[in-house]
């Protein structure tokens, strides 16, 4: 079952046209991660993790506000990508798979749990590990600080189909190729669900910022 | 203007992909004609573009270190629990081939029962099911329900039997990796369900703990592969 899965990463192919090039290019090294891993080169894992660790807990993070929880989700996409790992294929690339395997993990957690129905408590926020931003002021970076928790506090409140568009688009910098191949979606849906999602949350912040 | 935007959500998307520089260059030439006669356009634009200003405010977080300890002894364990399989397939390399083949007789034997009245409970559960009529809420009552919010799940496949003259049928989902066994309430939304809906108007179906039951009157729906769908003859 699980082979047939992960076969299917081979499904996005289609969606993608001559942009999935840089799949082509990275396959080697990724590939070549994936075998070191599957006859027990432990430092193959460990590769992976510290090269996507900040990504994937930002991931859960966005995606579920609440930073024990995100903590809580990156284990377990980790873990599932310690099983995994041995057998990726190489069809997408590794860093595609691994935000394919998050987002699905996350989607999984939201619709067992419902966390996007809570609102972040500021505690959570508070215990978050914001990463020094030397270039600002001290005042600077508490004005930023304070626009994030708006704008997180609002991202939740756009469904997780276009929440989840918004963040690979505009906090991961992905292109709606690279979108489409992640969700396995068509690009005109990639495009759809960023337009909704932006109209939603311009929404959601424009209730917030003016009560 | 080479194509209008046909409703105000076409627009939202043509002035939103604008934005990512995401459009071949006749759309992108014909946003730039409606920017230039509408002005409702061009607030529209920058309403969206102030959005993506605030997103990118959002800073990366430096993960907490108690992830890596995390990490770490997790997968310890389940190397541990390998490691045990390990041993238990060596200890069994020390036994001769006759007891080997005996232990795995009785094995065997021991699942066989084991799935026979795995097999047979499932039956009788299925023909309790069967029984209990299932529908389909309508999806546009439920684009706007707190649950919808959530499913976002794949369809991974179907598989059809007859029973009691009509075709019933269960699809089943994935999350990437592996079918989802532990999966609430998922596929009510989903795109492919949706899609279901309306090209099949006699689908009916229910979103049940972890997968979704379908019903097709008269016609068997198959998921040819992960990508397409296709019906066969009954």
């Amino acid at each position: 079952m699980e082979q047939e899965a992960l076969s299917a990463d081979s499904t996005a192919e289609s969606n993608s046209g001559p942009a999935a090039d840089p799949r082509a290019l990275s396959s080697t090294p990724d590939l070549d991660l994936a075998r070191r891993h599957r006859y027990g080169d432990s430092s193959a894992f460990e590769e992976v993790y510290r090269q996507y660790v900040q990504m994937v807990f930002n991931l859960c993070l966005r995606m579920v506000g609440r930073r024990e929880e995100a903590e809580d989700l990156a284990q377990e996409v980790f873990l599932r990508i310690h099983r995994h790992l041995g057998r990726f294929n190489g069809r997408s690339a590794l860093k595609t798979w691994i935000y394919r395997v998050t987002i699905n993990h996350c989607r999984s957690k939201l619709s067992r749990k419902r966390w996007f129905m809570r609102s972040i408590k500021e505690e959570d926020e508070e215990g978050g590990v914001q990463l020094e931003d030397r270039a600002r002021s001290p005042e600077d970076r508490t004005l930023a600080n304070d626009d994030a928790r708006t704008v997180m506090r609002a991202l939740l409140q756009v469904k997780p189909r276009f929440r989840e568009a918004l963040v690979l688009r505009d906090l991961e910098g992905m292109s709606y190729d690279e979108i489409a191949d992640v969700l396995r979606i068509r690009i005109g849906t990639v495009r759809s669900r960023i337009a909704r999602g932006r109209e939603r949350l311009r929404q959601v912040l424009e209730k917030e910022l003016t009560t | 203007m080479s194509k209008p935007a046909s409703s105000p959500e076409a627009r939202q998307e043509l002035l939103s992909a604008y934005l990512d520089g995401e459009l071949r260059p006749d759309e992108e030439k014909g946003v730039e004609d409606l920017l230039e006669q509408e002005p409702a356009a061009r607030e529209q634009l920058e309403g969206m573009r102030r959005v993506v200003g605030h997103l990118r405010h959002v800073e990366r977080m430096a993960p907490p270190q108690t992830l890596d300890m995390a990490v770490a002894r997790r997968v310890a364990l389940e190397g541990e629990h390998r490691s045990l399989l390990d041993r238990i397939e060596d200890g069994m390399g020390g036994m001769s081939r006759a007891k080997q083949g005996n232990l795995f007789f009785l094995f065997a034997l021991v699942v066989a029962l084991a799935v026979i009245i795995l097999l047979f409970s499932q039956g009788l559960q299925r023909s309790q099911d069967s029984l209990i009529p299932v529908v389909f809420e309508d999806p546009s009552k439920l684009e706007d329900a707190d649950l919808t919010t959530a499913l976002q799940v794949v369809v991974g496949g179907a598989l059809f039997r007859r029973h009691e003259g009509q075709h019933r049928g269960v699809l089943w989902v994935e999350d990437g990796l592996e079918v989802d066994a532990e999966a609430e309430l998922v596929l009510l939304g989903s795109e492919r369900a949706e899609e279901l809906l309306t090209r099949y108007p006699e689908l009916k179906g229910i979103a049940m703990l972890g997968h979704v039951k379908v019903e097709v009157a008269g016609r068997i729906l198959e998921l040819v592969d992960d990508s397409s769908l296709g019906l066969a003859s009954p």
